[in-house]
């Protein structure tokens, strides 16, 4: 009897001690330096002070890199590991080819590596050696390829204020990877990267695991003439994997209707002024007031050069009350040429305006 | 390959087409100039002064006015000063539930001593599981703005005849056929006024005859046809007065102002004849066309800054710090980005101080100092931790000739700190790291219209208190091994680029092809990948105004491991073609095919595929006194993951957006249906449906709003009804205020659905 209850104290010593369990997911906080920190630390018993060592090695079994963090304390419960943890640690880069890569891009090659955590306690007689727990994790390092944004192309101008995204996704693909979108507003002075660290969002949406979306039915249309940024990151719980390149577009339809912002409208008189206004891109932008009811406006161009031809199949123009501006697109003029042209109020006023045409 | 060397080849043809059109108009010009032209000798050897190709037009080295004093100026002077704050509710999607966004900022323009600088602060606070805020800073000197100031003074004072002199070559074909025509013109008005004894109005005090659209139209005016008339009305008179044999003298009147008229007639015959015969319509047409590449060319040199930087220097009077301003391209405070070259910084958001000069001499420096973090929108840094931590400050400098957008040839080295991370809502610090990057980049245009980019980089990483067991040396340095050449091929990266825009053949072309080692490290281009060649083609044409092709290829290999075995690969093309129709409509058809492969061993493993083909359709027309517009959008999407199945979509989604314009208002009704081929097990990709009608419009002169139902459904997922409002409204000038909310209810979901009903947004913004 007095040796089970000896057994049974000694066993409940043990636990009153800290049982520790190290959880840890390789296949994604495998990938770099950083990543070694983000481990979880679990520990059945009471609060303690140790020490964590970290060893990669390769599949030749060749030291890649230890990490050895002095002080470290495990409280009851889940411990969540960061990158804090590594500020007073020491780092060795072993003789593995791995390493060299590893100590210069912080991220590990592709290839076979077993990831060693050790967790060493001081035992409570300190004339004992400390407790030391341990958890390895093998795992064939496939490194994520970057997310590659697909649609809307960067500088696009496209009509739908409502467009689908699409993107290729990293290789490769992970069970536990999400997606996250962002879609902000950008200033025409305003660079991409910027206006998606500041801009307020007009579409925040995430948890996606296709790497193509419609349109979120919450967010409000995107605004005409509006530049947008946008990017797509991709995660795993709390841990941002990579993010995508800032990619814009612009809400711009290629509309007639709304051109006339574009370009100076020229004033026509009745003697028409006596030099030439130089037409580009070949529309001819004109205004004239009418002082009489909304009618269909009677014109025609004639080319100075022959002037008993005029222009034929003018396009239509439709003349309201009041001052008009009006642009037309004529065909069949040359480039380089003077024509004059002529128009005829309701009153049958006639107001002219000599231009040279050019096509671009 | 053979495309890119097809594509080289054309592009070089280009070249050398330019060449050789030039040359071919000029000789149409001179062999119908030559007969009348005296003496054909001056001609033929003005004619061989042009030079092939386009006559380029350069700032002459004529005589300067006297440099102009400039106005004196208040030495600090504030605008644009305005205030604004936006609020932003809308879904947790990470955790479930709200978050709330307040965006508050101040801007300004400040002008110090003739400086402007352009001036934010940004005040963010996030409230989403606890509240974190963010402050931003910038400031930035306002170039275009600061040359502005210049450029008017400049316009009023230089002409266009001052910056772009007159083609020489024509002026001189222009006077011989004036002298040709005169001389003509000259014996023929002389002979109408000896016999009519008076001048022809208008044409008697005419300095150039070469502009045939002016003389044509002053002889239209002069024979009208009401004086076509009132002479056909003489000659009736005159034969009624012959056959009566009245009054001589009233005859001879007649006859005099009838035989006027035939004179003048003929005059105007052998005008034309001679318009003919010096082919003036052609050369009117080159002068016009002269005239218009001046005017544009003025335009240029007075918007283009480098052209009026150079312009105000020579002209006006400058004080020292004014040079000194002039010299600086860009100068930054607080938080901006910089992006020089892709393996130098690139996309680099910091926050520091950074400045840029380029000197008369053209001699570039560039500087800086800034601090960079990994996570820098507020939303970002309250949920993730980065895997792989970038946070660092920076110091460099790049230097050489040239400016970056011009031909040059730069040096540049860059070095990066790391000791601080912030993850978790927080700072930490983390081992210590140096990285340095040297670079070498040089960009030198081949013609008018094409560039090549070339650049080279070498990177070396070392972490501070790291023990290396390959190096035994007591201390390392980044700066050390990059000079020391050891690890070249595995810190090496390259990149050559090549882009080519011609105008008149409507013909864009970008190519590029970059390598980056495996164990190249840049922390200034956040979105380099170490390990990867890549290459990208893209080519756009178009025709006529109205037809655009565009296509685009773009090949990635990764390289992760030090074995050749294993290799990545993604292809991304496109092929897009636009068609403009009447009225402002188009229709566009696009293709886009898009693979992961992986090859390992000499297998081939398609990870993931998607292809994408969409038609675009935007149909307007006017209807009375409305417009009914339709943006139609068909998108058919196929994706598949290799080891993943449920991922995998078929899906065929129809979008149309349609309004009507009724005066100030607007009614639309936007429909999208996804129809789900193979539905897979994940429930929001299967079919759905969402439809809003609704109308714009105004109450008042300065509040618009907009109101609108809702019907949204996901099959086996939700099906929701909802409203969405919005309101945007100017008060008294100086606030502009707008707000919206989207509201939704379920009236069917199913156990997995964890959507929130409610987004809304709202900003106010005062100008002072």
């Amino acid at each position: 009897m007095k040796y089970i209850l000896f057994f049974i104290a000694m066993l409940t010593g043990s636990v009153l001690h800290a049982q520790v369990l190290i959880n840890y997911q390789p296949a994604i906080n495998g990938q770099t330096l950083d990543g070694l920190s983000l481990a979880q630390i679990v520990n059945t018993g009471v609060q303690v002070t140790g020490s964590l060592k970290i060893t990669v090695k390769d599949g030749s079994t060749a030291g890649v890199v230890s990490i050895i963090v002095p002080a470290l304390t495990i409280r009851p419960g889940v411990n969540a590991l960061n990158k804090g943890v590594m500020r007073s640690a020491s780092i060795r880069f072993g003789e593995s080819p791995a390493a060299a890569l590893l100590s210069q891009s912080g991220r590990f090659p592709e290839g076979e590596y077993e990831y060693c955590f050790e967790v060493s306690v001081p035992d409570v007689k300190p004339s004992l050696p400390p407790v030391i727990y341990e958890n390895c994790f093998q795992q064939t390092l496939q490194p994520s390829t970057p997310l590659l944004l697909i649609d809307p192309y960067n500088g696009a101008e496209i009509c739908n204020v409502r467009p689908a995204f699409s993107w290729q996704p990293p290789m490769p693909f992970v069970n536990s990877m999400r997606y996250r979108l962002v879609v902000v507003p950008k200033g025409d002075d305003e660079t991409p990267e910027a206006a998606i660290a500041n801009n307020r969002p007009v579409i925040n949406k995430g948890d996606f695991r296709q790497q193509h979306i419609n349109y979120p039915t919450t967010s409000p249309d995107l605004v005409k003439g509006q530049e947008y940024a946008w990017q797509v990151s991709v995660y795993s719980g709390s841990v941002l994997i990579s993010s995508s390149e800032i990619w814009t577009f612009r809400i711009q339809c290629d509309d007639k209707l709304d051109t006339l912002q574009g370009g100076s409208f020229r004033e026509l008189t009745a003697e028409g002024n006596k030099n030439f206004y130089i037409v580009t891109d070949g529309i001819v932008r004109f205004a004239f007031t009418n002082y009489y009811n909304d009618s269909q406006l009677q014109y025609e161009i004639v080319d100075l050069a022959n002037p008993e031809n005029s222009v034929k199949k003018l396009p239509r123009v439709q003349m309201h009350a009041g001052h008009n501006k009006a642009e037309i697109k004529p065909a069949g003029l040359i480039s380089g040429k003077q024509y004059l042209l002529k128009i005829k109020n309701a009153d049958k006023q006639e107001l002219i305006m000599r231009f040279i045409y050019q096509d671009n | 390959m053979c495309t890119g060397f097809l594509l080289f080849s054309y592009c070089c043809f280009l070249n050398l087409k330019g060449y050789s059109q030039g040359r071919r108009t000029d000789s149409i010009i001179r062999s119908q100039i030559d007969p009348f032209v005296q003496p054909i000798t001056e001609t033929d050897s003005l004619l061989k002064q042009i030079k092939p190709g386009k006559h380029d037009i350069h700032i002459p080295a004529i005589k300067r006015p006297e440099k102009l004093a400039l106005p004196a100026k208040p030495a600090i002077s504030f605008d644009k000063v305005s205030i604004s704050n936006e609020g932003l509710l809308d879904q947790n999607y990470f955790a479930g539930g709200y978050y709330y966004l307040n965006n508050a900022q101040i801007s300004g323009v400040a002008t110090i001593s003739k400086m402007p600088l352009n001036a934010g602060f940004l005040h963010q606070d996030l409230f989403m599981d606890g509240h974190s805020f963010k402050n931003t800073f910038k400031v930035s000197f306002d170039k275009q703005a600061f040359l502005d100031g210049y450029r008017k003074q400049l316009q009023d004072q230089l002409s266009i005849d001052q910056l772009v002199p007159k083609d020489s070559l024509l002026q001189s074909m222009k006077l011989k056929a004036e002298a040709g025509i005169r001389s003509r013109m000259d014996s023929l008005m002389s002979d109408y006024k000896n016999s009519l004894s008076k001048n022809i109005p208008a044409l008697d005090t005419l300095k150039d005859y070469t502009n045939n659209a002016n003389v044509n139209g002053i002889f239209r005016n002069l024979l009208s046809a009401a004086y076509a008339k009132a002479i056909r009305e003489k000659e009736a008179k005159l034969k009624q007065l012959q056959e009566s044999n009245a009054d001589k003298a009233q005859m001879a009147d007649l006859q005099k102002e009838i035989d006027a008229y035939y004179k003048l007639v003929s005059i105007y015959n052998q005008y034309r004849e001679l318009q003919t015969k010096y082919n003036l319509s052609d050369l009117q047409k080159k002068l016009n066309e002269e005239t218009a590449q001046r005017k544009k060319q003025y335009d240029q040199l007075m918007s283009k800054p480098s052209s009026v930087k150079d312009l105000a220097q020579q002209n006006l009077q400058l004080s020292g710090f004014e040079e000194l301003l002039m010299s600086i391209e860009k100068l930054n405070i607080g938080q901006h980005t910089i992006s020089l070259s892709p393996l130098s910084l690139y996309s680099y958001l910091t926050n520091g101080v950074s400045i840029e000069i380029l000197t008369k001499k053209k001699r570039y420096l560039f500087l800086m100092a800034g601090k960079e973090t990994d996570l820098n929108s507020i939303q970002a840094r309250a949920i993730f931790t980065s895997l792989y931590n970038n946070d660092h400050t920076a110091v460099g400098l790049r230097m050489g000739k040239g400016a970056i957008a011009d031909n040059h040839l730069h040096f540049s080295l860059f070095n990066f700190h790391q000791s601080k991370s912030y993850s978790d809502g927080t700072t930490l610090e983390v081992p210590q790291k140096n990285t340095m990057v040297m670079g070498l980049s040089n960009r030198f245009e081949i013609g008018a219209s094409s560039a090549v980019e070339l650049e080279l980089s070498r990177s070396s990483a070392v972490y501070k208190d790291a023990v290396y067991e390959m190096d035994t040396s007591t201390r390392r340095s980044a700066f050390h091994d990059i000079i020391s050449g050891s690890n070249l091929a595995q810190g090496l990266a390259a990149d050559i680029k090549y882009t080519g825009n011609f105008r008149e053949e409507g013909l864009n072309v970008m190519a590029e092809l970059a390598h980056v080692a495996s164990g190249y490290y840049n922390p200034g281009n956040p979105f380099l990948s170490r390990g990867s060649n890549t290459g990208t083609l893209q080519v756009k044409k178009v025709w006529k105004k109205k037809f655009t092709i565009n296509a685009r290829t773009n090949i990635r290999q990764y390289h992760y491991t030090t074995l050749a075995s294993s290799t990545w690969w993604n292809f991304s093309h496109l092929i897009d073609l636009g068609l403009k129709l009447k009225g402002g409509q188009q229709i566009s058809i696009r293709y886009q095919p898009t693979r992961g492969i992986q090859k390992s061993n000499g297998q081939r493993i398609l990870q993931n595929a998607a292809d994408m083909v969409t038609v675009n359709l935007n149909l307007q027309k006017i209807l009375g006194t409305t417009i009914y517009r339709n943006n139609i959008n068909t998108i058919y999407n196929t994706s598949r993951y290799a080891n993943f199945s449920m991922l995998s979509s078929k899906t065929l989604t129809l979008t149309s957006l349609q309004s009507v314009t009724l005066g100030d208002n607007l009614v639309y009704w936007n429909n999208t249906y996804t129809y789900a081929i193979d539905p897979s097990v994940i429930a929001y990709m299967n079919t759905s449906f969402n439809t809003e009608a609704g109308i714009s419009y105004k109450a008042g002169d300065n509040v618009s709003l907009s109101s609108s139902l809702i019907y949204n459904s996901i099959t086996g997922y939700v099906k929701q009804v909802g409203g969405r409002q919005s309101v945007s409204a100017t008060i008294h000038k100086k606030i502009e205020t707008s707000f919206y909310i989207d509201v939704k209810l379920n009236i069917q979901e199913s156990s997995s659905y964890y959507g929130e009903p409610l987004t809304a947004n709202c900003s106010i913004k005062y100008s002072l």
